[in-house]
């Protein structure tokens, strides 16, 4: 793995800690929401659902319309019911 | 932990109360909280601490853990606060829900109709679903509830007769009163602590005998012999008073409920719904008393005092309200020598259960003869 992505990660996980110290659900939801979709570019499957599943817990939690859109994207792939 | 009972349900005249065990005994303390409390419509909480859509209030009945939910369409529900997974308590301190009431530890996610709405990963990473798994069969434990003059109730066993059949006797007396209540933040509520069995406060409420000796204010204003006696069998007993004067401020008193009956007028009552709620009830104002045991003498007295009209929590009347807390708080705060000095005399191992005056002691005489049914029931 290069410095750059090594990096790169760092910085995303230090957002998610901080949105999460910041009891930001919102933000939350955006970040887990990025990883997935980079995922599924990166083909990478199985992170990509497990991003989207985190995004659609909070999502749900905070009430946001967005768990919605995330959860038809977990009904697509069969990962919800 | 077997005591005598046999002498609690005999005549008044004949009659002792209840044994010491029944106020200093752990066993009989579990017991109690067994027959009596859980199952019967016990007072756990007032309506306006769930206010809010969403607002969640995690509470115990001693021990039992209670999540007390005010959902999106404004209907107060309760649920056992255990997450059907690990059993996991799901809320930790009183909160505003946005959206699913999230269990923290594996993040099993419930709607606030109690239904399981998402199971993360059960399937595997990434996989939100297994056959063997039926979200539909996995809701939250529905609690029976039902609010009643500002106070929500909850029968935990679910052994009870619906509320309003176990205490239509004393709805139906008081039906004028079951209207909008008002109550605002200042000067409305306030808590005392008692070190004493909780039912000790519901039997020094029930009853005008003391009024004299641990009022006397009260006794200028209300005698003695203005009062009489309210029993129920199996359901509450309490004392009225014929003489009720509105408090005042420059010739301001508080808005009245309206259509109320001459009666209500000079009259008053205070009534304790057993188990464990105390009520009383004027022309212009209740105020409901949550006795919350804690330990087998140790007992939360949570007091809310509600209004008839939303015109008397306008700033208009905030004097008078501060007035009229301030005389309630000080009334009830004056019982509290007396329910600790019976707590002590419990460990007076040659007292009796005490005989009734068969003039004054009946309400008392009724809650004890109720107590020992509940073990019988």
């Amino acid at each position: 793995m290069g410095i750059k992505k090594i990096n790169s990660l760092e910085s995303e996980n230090s957002k998610l800690q901080n949105a999460f110290l910041k009891n930001d659900l919102s933000l939350v939801v955006e970040i887990y929401t990025k990883k997935a979709k980079l995922d599924l570019k990166m083909g990478n499957k199985e992170n990509a659902y497990f991003n989207f599943t985190q995004a659609y817990i909070f999502a749900l939690e905070d009430g946001l319309e967005v768990s919605d859109e995330i959860y038809k994207i977990l009904l697509k792939a069969k990962r919800e019911i | 932990m077997c005591s005598d009972l046999s002498k609690v349900n005999l005549p008044i005249s004949k009659a002792n109360g209840l044994p010491n065990s029944h106020y200093i005994d752990e066993q009989v303390f579990q017991k109690e909280k067994e027959c009596l409390l859980y199952d019967n419509w016990s007072g756990v909480a007032f309506e306006h601490d769930v206010v809010n859509p969403g607002d969640a209030l995690p509470l115990n009945l001693l021990g039992f853990p209670l999540l007390i939910v005010r959902d999106y369409t404004n209907q107060i529900c309760v649920y056992q606060n255990v997450c059907r997974h690990r059993g996991m308590i799901l809320v930790e301190e009183k909160k505003n829900i946005r959206g699913t009431i999230r269990c923290p530890y594996h993040s099993w996610s419930y709607n606030l109709d109690g239904s399981l709405r998402a199971t993360p990963h059960i399937g595997g990473p990434g996989y939100n679903h297994h056959k063997d798994l039926n979200k539909k069969s996995l809701r939250l434990k529905k609690i029976r509830s039902y609010v009643y003059l500002g106070v929500i109730f909850v029968n935990i066993s679910d052994s009870a007769e619906p509320f309003e059949k176990t205490n239509c006797s004393l709805m139906s007396r008081w039906s004028e009163f079951n209207k909008p209540l008002f109550s605002c933040k200042n000067y409305s509520s306030f808590q005392l602590e008692l070190k004493c069995n909780w039912k000790l406060a519901v039997e020094n409420f029930c009853e005008s005998y003391h009024l004299p000796w641990v009022h006397p204010e009260l006794n200028v204003v209300s005698k003695l012999e203005d009062h009489y006696n309210i029993e129920s069998k199996d359901q509450f007993s309490g004392q009225g008073s014929y003489h009720y004067t509105q408090i005042s401020d420059n010739g301001r008193v508080f808005v009245d409920f309206e259509n109320l009956s001459e009666s209500w007028k000079t009259g008053a009552e205070y009534i304790a719904l057993y188990p464990n709620v105390l009520l009383g009830v004027h022309r212009d104002h209740i105020f409901s008393v949550i006795l919350q045991p804690i330990s087998k003498d140790f007992t939360l007295e949570r007091v809310n005092i509600f209004y008839a009209s939303s015109r008397s929590i306008n700033k208009d009347y905030s004097k008078l309200r501060e007035d009229n807390f301030l005389f309630w708080k000080s009334v009830l705060s004056e019982d509290i020598f007396v329910v600790e000095g019976m707590q002590k005399g419990r460990y007076g191992k040659f007292f009796d259960g005490g005989r009734f005056s068969p003039a004054m002691d009946g309400p008392t005489h009724n809650f004890h003869g109720w107590v020992a049914n509940q073990y019988s029931a």
